[in-house]
């Protein structure tokens, strides 16, 4: 066991049709997502005999999840078709360079099960016009060009430019389940729901990176639905609520939220924070924030390691990043002393407990960058503010000089 | 669509600007003009408002009347302009609500002869709002998103007075508003209405938009005229007493000491607690700029109790007292009699709404197969049980807790 390399498979199943569990040839596990019809009961990662699911073991957990499935099927007795007004809705691709995944994305997004919605591609700062192209072959699919690199950039124009009532946001390296959109955006019957997340799992989990992201940074957030506000959550620490590979918010409370900050997020230099920090907002101004386990899209890891040690140090940054946004911008004073102690009890002891190969702690390497990342964030962010002052300076410049420029260089 | 007359009735007190901008939008209904009158009730007014509307009143294209009261009490006020109004419905509105386009025609398509239509009042805040007025507008909106849903069982708790219409003889049948109470009268008035089983019906698309213009400060000194009139409701319908004043925690160390002494400066004769209650606001200030969240619901925790209790002690010497009044004819009017209803049928057809609920007040014993599922009692000022509310209890609790005789009905079914 020890010399094969491990390889988890993906697969999801009825909990009603076990039986149709296939072998898995070439994989040491496998992740079984357990499902009753539309709703999600749980996953667990099993190892495989003989390329095989244990029977005995599957048969343990399962009977572990029966409380919550007869729960299910009772409160499916008093079920109703209850005529729900249903919002439109604009689903919207932020993407860069990555047209392979996002075929993969706008095919799943094509097949959401949903009456009205509309698409749009975000082309954020390309450097060829491949994607344009992808997006010419899905005549439903809106194609919007956003020149100024940044995600958070990104997410503004297509707020901008779609009209749903509700606004839903993946990423262009992840797939959608076809209820997903439902899902979600059942959530938004409370007026004062601002934003609902949902549940990520792996597309697969084929190499060691994708392994490693998943157990350390994985976005799941267990099977509960959650409501979080600023009563029972404390908004500087919206991080666990979710992501921005899924997530909708309600476009009406946008004025008083405000956008996301374009200083933050990946493209800029403060690499990631942008979602969290809109999360913090939303709790900030009294709103909720729902989380949906049955909105479900599938995520693909990166698969080298040094994107995954990147990623680390992104991570690392734009928390601290995003904190000293807070810090200064809503005077959120209690993250000089909050910041600090996570700044030793996470980071710190993370890195300490790498270092003497304790239990359970991740590969030196990782703990470092996002070591290295927690340090450098609040001073990123500062350089972020001037430098993007730039890229806007010089891209006013251009356009004044000469508006067909960047066009003819885009078709390039 | 029966173009009812309606009379608008809106009570005010030295609030000219707000009130104008509600007139204005209740002259920019989608409703015929000449199906419904506006009367302003002005209680005390120094800033001119009965000289403003009387000016504007020839050019208004409503008809629009102003009376003047001058007992500076809410419920007098709505008194007086409904024994002047015409319509044949009446809609009782805050003068610090801006109607949405639709709020009348809303009114007047769920109206009906038994029957009290609950309007949407959407709290708005101001720009910069303070922490207190964030969790108002949480409140407000739970409030109306629960009786939003499909089976809400009203209690006389969700009759708000600020927004609501009512047909003109049911409310001369019942006499209006109490005037003896200064707080809470809408609640007082709901409790009778529920004990007549008229029925409520909430609707979001009676919208109109309310400015919250309260503070921390005015609440807090509002809270004793709240309790003192939940003292003179339960000196009028006993039965309240556990719902009004429930069973309160039991605290210990610290806590305990600390709610002991506030109690204490509660029924003080003197007001010397004021100074601390000044101070202690100065400090929810400071932790305000700190964001201190649960500090501030602590230290707001503690005027919270010091005012309500000062309420109280309006009425009684002590806790002690106090605490004997409430234990007193506790036990008054539990009944033991129940009807049983077996929904095994109306589970195979789903057709919850065919249940019949008896008229009289029973216990209701659910079951399946002889299975006792789950009872419901009568609560006093709460609507009786239907079978919307029954449905979907009923599905919110199999999702909280695993029910062992639905579980038998489906592996029965299954077979």
């Amino acid at each position: 066991m020890e010399n094969k390399k491990k390889r988890i498979a993906v697969f999801q199943v009825q909990i009603d049709e076990l039986k149709s569990l296939p072998e898995f040839p070439e994989y040491t596990h496998a992740l079984i997502l357990f499902k009753y019809n539309e709703s999600l009961l749980a996953h667990k990662i099993f190892e495989l005999i003989n390329c095989k699911v244990d029977i005995l073991e599957l048969k343990d957990f399962v009977k572990s999840l029966s409380f919550k499935l007869w729960q299910k099927k009772s409160a499916e007795l008093f079920e109703e078709d209850l005529q729900e007004t249903k919002p439109s809705v604009s689903v919207i691709v932020c993407t860069r360079n990555r047209t392979e995944d996002l075929e993969k994305c706008l095919n799943s997004l094509i097949k959401i099960n949903y009456p009205e919605y509309e698409i749009l591609v975000i082309d954020n700062a390309p450097s060829n016009s491949s994607t344009r192209n992808l997006v010419r072959k899905y005549p439903g699919v809106k194609y919007v060009y956003e020149e100024i690199p940044g995600l958070d950039f990104a997410r503004n124009t297509g707020i901008e430019e779609s009209t749903g009532e509700i606004i839903a946001f993946t990423d262009d390296d992840a797939a959608v389940d076809p209820n997903w959109l439902q899902k979600l955006v059942r959530n938004f019957s409370d007026p004062l729901t601002a934003a609902v997340t949902g549940i990520t799992m792996p597309i697969e989990l084929e190499n060691e990176a994708q392994i490693i992201f998943e157990e350390t940074n994985g976005f799941g957030r267990g099977y509960e639905r959650k409501e979080y506000d600023f009563v029972n959550t404390n908004p500087i620490a919206a991080g666990k609520i979710g992501a921005g590979v899924n997530m909708a918010i309600r476009r009406s409370l946008l004025s008083e939220i405000g956008l996301f900050d374009e200083h933050l997020d990946c493209g800029t230099l403060t690499l990631s924070g942008g979602d969290q920090e809109f999360f913090y907002r939303i709790l900030k101004r009294g709103f909720r924030i729902v989380y949906e386990p049955d909105a479900l899209v599938w995520h693909r890891h990166r698969s080298d390691m040094q994107s995954l040690e990147n990623t680390f140090y992104s991570y690392g940054a734009g928390v601290f990043a995003w904190w000293t946004r807070a810090l200064f911008k809503e005077k959120e004073f209690k993250l000089i002393i909050f910041g600090t102690l996570w700044f030793f009890n996470y980071h710190v002891k993370n890195l300490l407990r790498s270092i003497f190969k304790r239990k359970n702690s991740i590969a030196l390497n990782l703990s470092f960058a996002e070591f290295r990342g927690a340090l450098t964030g609040s001073y990123r962010y500062f350089k972020s503010l001037k430098d993007t002052e730039e890229k806007l300076r010089l891209i006013e410049k251009e356009n004044s000089g000469s508006e067909s420029d960047y066009k003819i260089m885009n078709a390039k | 669509m029966n173009p009812y007359y309606l009379s608008v009735i809106i009570p005010t007190h030295n609030r000219k600007e707000q009130l104008c901008k509600c007139l204005y939008s209740l002259a920019g209904q989608n409703y015929p003009k000449e199906n419904y009158e506006i009367i302003v009730v002005a209680d005390r007014c120094k800033d001119g408002t009965a000289e403003v509307i009387r000016a504007m009143q020839n050019s208004f294209p409503v008809a629009i009347s102003v009376i003047e009261n001058g007992a500076g009490n809410a419920a007098s006020s709505r008194n007086l302009g409904a024994s002047k109004a015409k319509g044949d419905y009446l809609l009782f509105l805050d003068d610090d609500i801006i109607a949405g386009k639709n709020l009348i025609h809303t009114h007047l398509k769920l109206c009906g002869n038994n029957k009290i239509v609950l309007g949407y009042s959407k709290p708005v805040i101001p720009e910069n709002p303070t922490l207190w007025q964030r969790r108002a507008r949480r409140w407000w909106e739970d409030r109306f998103y629960q009786m939003s849903k499909k089976g809400y069982r009203f209690t006389f708790q969700d009759f708000f007075s600020g927004n609501f219409s009512i047909p003109a003889p049911l409310f001369n049948k019942m006499n209006g508003f109490n005037e003896f109470f200064n707080r809470l009268e809408d609640y007082e008035f709901g409790f009778r209405l529920i004990k007549e089983n008229v029925k409520f019906v909430f609707s979001q698309k009676a919208i109109g938009y309310h400015h919250e213009t309260n503070d921390l400060k005015k609440w807090l000194f509002r809270l004793r005229d709240e309790s003192d009139a939940n003292i003179r409701m339960c000196k009028k319908s006993p039965a309240l007493k556990p719902i009004l004043f429930k069973v309160p925690y039991k605290l210990y160390g610290w806590h305990k000491l600390i709610q002991k002494i506030i109690r204490k400066f509660s029924f003080m004769k003197n007001d010397s607690f004021e100074i601390f209650q000044k101070m202690i606001l100065k400090m929810i200030a400071l932790v305000e700029f700190m964001q201190l969240n649960s500090l501030w619901e602590k230290l707001t925790g503690v005027l919270f109790e010091y005012n309500y209790w000062r309420g109280i002690a309006r009425s009684y010497n002590s806790e002690k007292e106090f605490y004997a009044w409430i234990e007193n004819e506790k036990s008054v009017g539990v009944k033991k009699d129940f009807v049983k209803i077996d929904i095994k049928n109306l589970l195979k057809q789903r057709s919850f709404g065919k249940i019949v609920i008896p008229a009289d007040k029973k216990i209701i014993k659910l079951s399946i197969n002889q299975n006792d599922l789950i009872d419901f009692h009568p609560v006093e000022g709460s609507q009786k049980v239907t079978g919307d509310f029954i449905q979907y209890f009923l599905k919110d609790h199999c999702q909280k807790e695993f029910t062992p005789v639905l579980a038998n009905y489906i592996l029965r079914n299954q077979k």
